[in-house]
């Protein structure tokens, strides 16, 4: 709800759940100690929104060392299978095909 | 999910431990194959191999120069490798310390190679409150055993 409407309050995240403004506020602060949701406090009204950095960022994270190892594994395969006696003077078997 | 921001992957070879632990710790055959793909092209800077030895590799990719530095953590021939991992700036994700293991089985005819490479919440993440989804997560479970601690009390 909050990725889609941006900021709202406890009463408006409550109600399509059926949840009570006290018990979404107690939820909400469990959230915003872990730095999931920002509080922006207008006169009398908290209102909230997704901190979508924090989320982005670690997806990014994942993405992109996830793609290194699986990369990097897959080339570690014509190294330490190439034959015995190629092994140490003609690894790459790229350069190989290329000449061929 | 555990406190920790982590990534696994793992591979089967047709090659003995030993040779797969070469690969690893040898800077000219590192040189040969460690990054991502053919395009990408690896510089070893500098490649201390001793315990709190450091490390730090260039990858070259068309016009992009990524630098990673770190500390060898645990060096065990030939099963097992764990090293620290910190991308330099400019790099997006610079400055945030990681841990790399790298694990070999021997499996007869085989060796099967396990790399865990996690982050993990430290201080600075928990101090910078609004930065650090580790540390975010972190909280979550300090803040959700409070709550529940709260309700027992309640009881």
């Amino acid at each position: 709800m909050l990725a889609r409407m941006g900021m709202c309050s406890a009463g408006e995240l409550g109600r399509p759940f059926n949840i009570s403004q006290p018990t979404a506020s107690k939820h909400l602060l469990v959230l915003e100690r872990a730095g999931l949701v920002r509080r922006q406090i207008q006169g009398r009204e908290h209102r909230f929104q997704l901190e979508a950095a924090a989320l982005q960022e670690a997806q990014d994270w994942i993405g992109r060392h996830s793609a290194f190892w699986e990369g990097t594994l897959s080339r570690l395969e014509q190294v330490v299978e190439a034959d015995e006696e190629e092994a140490g003077e003609q690894i790459d078997t790229r350069d190989r095909g290329r000449h061929s | 999910m555990s406190g920790s921001l982590e990534v696994r992957a793992a591979r089967r070879y047709a090659a003995s431990a030993s040779r797969v632990y070469e690969a690893f710790t040898d800077r000219e055959l590192l040189a040969k194959w460690f990054s991502p793909s053919a395009d990408v092209e690896l510089e070893v800077l500098d490649f201390d191999l001793r315990v709190g030895g450091g490390y730090r590799f260039g990858f070259r990719y068309d016009s992009k120069y990524d630098v990673v530095s770190g500390v060898f953590k645990e060096i065990t021939s030939p099963t097992r490798l764990a090293y620290t991992w910190t991308w330099e700036p400019l790099d997006p994700h610079a400055g945030i310390e990681t841990l790399v293991t790298v694990e070999l089985s021997d499996l007869g005819d085989e060796c099967e190679v396990t790399v865990l490479h996690e982050r993990f919440p430290d201080r600075e993440t928990r101090e910078r409150h609004d930065v650090g989804w580790a540390g975010a997560l972190d909280r979550l479970r300090t803040a959700n055993g409070e709550e529940q601690g709260l309700e027992r009390q309640r009881q």
